[in-house]
């Protein structure tokens, strides 16, 4: 349902979005995640075809989001990160607004409208002015006009902000349930909610794609065994080296002849027994011994805190190429 | 971090949210002060008129007794528009449906062995049933209740409709002008009414919606095709076709859901939900009864005290001097100031442009809802001459007032436009309103620059071609009764060029 391509946006010199391509097929719920000023809204920008892209190629619902905007408009419901809207307007006059703008066929507009207010649970404030309400009713005042014309694909840009956490965990079970009927990308910076309600995370950072994964993938990932041993860290690091299933050791002094390691293994093994015989056998003592999963958080700020070298990565690339020409 | 739990949707019900305002309402205590006031007012102004046609002479004549009238309908009106009490509500629901029967009786009854002599009453009898009716189902909220008197204004505006039209084609001149006429304004406002509280979501209004457009066509055509006879089209076919074009126009203003109606229908409503379109209101108003007072001294003077008589067209010493430039120069930066900046700093602009809707639309809906409110700021204008007309008795060429709205219409589009653009400028609506105040300064400069040149060098070939562009000059000429198309066309591209550029503006976002 959205394609996107080397896309690439430059606002004057500073470089927005570097050439980042996913991809979100129907039915899937993708958390778009990053830091604030990552790029999250200038790309939903680019794909709402709100603004156009430096270069690259963005496709939303099958048609250009540059060339063919007004069918990607129509295709989608999109929730911008504020939520602007008329403080001069009635809900219901509003949302009738809407959904006239966004050509919903004149007999369905009722039914529409009552599924909407039914759905976001605004009915008991649909004769008030939008400007008189909270912001919880405000965001979800918001999130039924982006659903109002019942469109294929939704773009939330941090639909949570603002809200305090009942509201959170209703606006999230809400997300959840149009998950059935809409292909939603989420943007937002918690993690906790991705968790809750995406199948799917993109991990964006600096502009660039950090991490593109299932959930799920991530769950079962090759889990980390973390040690911590009193000894001559070298020659643990050659035992450990030397274990049969082990793929990579890191080391960290801890002082005091105490280190500690963290043991990647060939086909998720879980090693624990094993190693803890080898340490054993040669006499020093381990105050740790540790299977660890990465979270998602991990894997944020594994993301996030890469960028030092992926900037590096990228300077020396351009550098490249330059003394290749 | 903690994964957060999802609520089944059957455990929600427990805690309901409440928004802020919900829980106390506001006291209506200067409604009801002002609406007791209004009562008082509007019934010393009854018994005034009443004393005086009955033929005594009270302490209060007719305009004295107008003046309280109006005032205590005014304040009778604020009031039901602001209390929500059930009782006022219904007693004035009640009071708009007897306003309508006393209509309906006053426009037929005899007087002085006439019949319909007192259907000017009973017409204000139709307006005031209106608004009363209106202000009050702003708080009904039983659907019974609101649906009758709904169903009501519904029914008595296809009755008004329908016997201006059918009257209007059997019995020709003597009923249309000024019965027909007025009763064909009656019935689009009952019906637009109407159709604007169901919704036109609900099916049986928008089929009235479109029977309306209906009515007005087959009118229209009627007319158009009985003008081929001879003695027709002047005054009783004109009069026809353009009722006929009015209510045509009024069904696709409803009904229609074409992006630029709707867009163009929120934006005329949005100027009623700020101060600005009441006080520009108020303000035009209040100019033209001193415009008004004056002028009727001249014309006294001019027809009583000196020998020679006010030469017509008498309206350019009504409208006279700078009167209208200064209004303009006022007014054009106050509509359009917050046209475009409004929606750029609240964001709502990314809102509207990733709707299905082109940056086009978008200008020119925001352009025409300002330039109908400008036009139709300038009607109350009109209505002081009616009285003129109505008070005096012998005809006047109220022609000039025509091609001055006309004129109003091609120069206040090129302001409007202009204003539009300096709002897509900027989010900040006070710079976008001093650089429309100092446009509309350099406009009005040029009729100065050309009174100068004209004094110094008449012969100078920059005469004419100030003379061309200046708005000024299209006024006082409008106001002598001339129109040339010329002139129209130059502020027509003037409009043109603004709105283009405007739109390129908006558009400039998506440049790479």
């Amino acid at each position: 349902m959205i394609e996107v391509d080397g896309l690439t946006k430059y606002f004057g010199p500073i470089l927005a979005v570097d050439d980042i391509s996913f991809r979100v097929s129907q039915g899937e719920i993708v958390g778009f995640l990053g830091p604030n000023g990552a790029g999250k809204t200038t790309t939903i920008r680019i794909l709402t075809s709100y603004l156009p892209a430096t270069s690259g190629i963005a496709r939303v619902a099958n048609h250009d989001v540059m060339k063919e905007s007004m069918e990607v408009r129509r295709a989608i419901g999109y929730l911008p990160e504020s939520v602007p809207l008329y403080p001069e307007m009635r809900v219901e006059e509003y949302l009738l607004f809407r959904a006239k703008l966004k050509g919903v066929d004149r007999k369905a507009r009722p039914s529409r409208l009552h599924y909407c207010l039914e759905r976001c649970r605004i009915r008991e404030v649909r004769r008030r002015l939008i400007g008189t309400l909270s912001k919880g009713y405000r965001q979800r005042v918001g999130l039924a006009d982006a659903m109002i014309h019942d469109p294929p694909i939704l773009i939330l840009d941090e639909p949570t902000t603002g809200l305090d956490p009942l509201q959170i965990r209703e606006t999230l079970s809400l997300i959840k349930e149009l998950g059935d009927q809409h292909t939603i990308l989420l943007s937002t910076h918690i993690l906790s909610e991705v968790e809750a309600v995406c199948r799917r995370v993109i991990i964006i950072n600096l502009g660039r794609i950090g991490l593109d994964k299932n959930l799920s993938e991530l769950a079962t990932e090759a889990a980390l065994i973390v040690l911590e041993v009193r000894g001559p860290t070298e020659n643990v690091t050659n035992v450990l080296r030397t274990t049969d299933g082990v793929a990579d050791v890191s080391v960290k002094a801890m002082g005091d002849s105490l280190a500690g390691f963290e043991i990647r293994t060939h086909q998720d093994r879980d090693l624990r027994e094993v190693i803890s015989q080898r340490v054993a056998k040669n006499g020093w003592t381990i105050r740790r011994l540790d299977l660890v999963r990465r979270k998602l958080e991990d894997h944020f700020v594994n993301v996030v805190l890469h960028d030092e070298d992926g900037l590096a990565g990228q300077k020396l690339r351009a550098a490249n190429q330059e003394s290749h020409e | 971090m903690e994964k957060l739990e999802i609520e089944s949707r059957e455990n929600r019900g427990l805690w309901r949210e409440r928004a802020p305002s919900l829980l106390r309402e506001d006291e209506p205590t200067v409604a009801r002060i002002v609406g007791t006031v209004g009562l008082a007012m509007a019934l010393f102004g009854i018994m005034a008129i009443a004393v005086t046609a009955a033929g005594r002479q009270g302490p209060f004549g007719i305009g004295w007794g107008s003046f309280f009238l109006a005032w205590g309908l005014a304040g009778l009106l604020f009031h039901a528009a602001a209390d929500k009490d059930l009782q006022i509500r219904r007693s004035y629901s009640l009071l708009g449906a007897l306003l309508l029967i006393g209509g309906i009786v006053f426009s037929v009854i005899p007087f002085h062995e006439k019949t319909g002599g007192l259907f000017l009453l009973g017409f204000l009898c139709f307006v005031f049933a209106l608004l009363f009716i209106l202000a009050a189902l702003r708080h009904e909220t039983e659907e019974l209740w609101r649906n009758r008197i709904i169903a009501v204004l519904g029914i008595a505006g296809a009755a008004a409709a329908l016997t201006a039209f059918i009257g209007g084609n059997i019995r020709q001149g003597d009923f249309l002008h000024p019965y027909g006429v007025l009763l064909a304004l009656t019935g689009i406002f009952y019906l637009w009414a109407f159709v604007g509280l169901r919704g036109t979501s609900s099916d049986f209004a928008y089929r009235t919606g479109q029977a309306i457009g209906l009515l007005g066509g087959v009118v229209f055509l009627t007319a158009f095709v009985r003008s081929f006879f001879a003695g027709y089209l002047v005054p009783t076919g004109f009069i026809l076709m353009c009722l006929g074009l009015l209510y045509l126009a009024s069904s696709v203003a409803i009904c229609s859901d074409r992006p630029l109606i709707v867009l163009t229908r929120r934006e005329l409503a949005s100027f009623f939900y700020s101060p600005i379109a009441y006080i520009v209101l108020i303000g035009l108003a209040c100019v033209a009864w001193v415009a008004f007072i004056i002028f009727l001294g001249d014309v006294i003077q001019g027809t009583v005290g000196r020998a020679m008589p006010m030469v017509e067209p008498i309206v350019q010493h009504y409208i006279f001097g700078f009167i209208p430039v200064v209004l303009l120069i006022f007014i054009v930066p106050i509509l359009t100031m917050r046209l475009l900046s409004e929606e750029k700093r609240s964001g709502t602009l990314e809102v509207l442009l990733t709707a299905p809707v082109n940056e086009t639309t978008v200008v020119l809906s925001k352009f025409l809802a300002a330039l109908v409110f400008l036009v139709m700021a300038w009607l109350p204008w009109g209505l002081f001459l009616v009285a003129l007309r109505i008070e005096d008795g012998k005809p006047f060429d109220f022609r000039p007032l025509l091609s001055f709205m006309i004129a109003m219409t091609f120069m206040g589009g090129g302001f409007v436009s202009m204003g539009l653009f300096f709002s897509s400028l900027t989010r900040n609506q006070i710079a976008s309103s001093v650089l429309c105040f100092v446009g509309m300064i350099l406009l009005t400069g040029l009729a100065i620059i050309k009174w100068n040149v004209e004094a110094s060098s008449p012969a100078s070939a920059w005469v004419p071609v100030l003379a061309h562009i200046s708005y000024v000059e299209l006024i006082y000429r409008s106001l002598e009764g001339q129109l040339q198309p010329r002139f129209l066309v130059f502020h027509l591209s003037f409009a043109i060029l603004w709105l283009f550029m405007t739109v390129k503006v908006l558009e400039s976002r998506r440049w790479s």
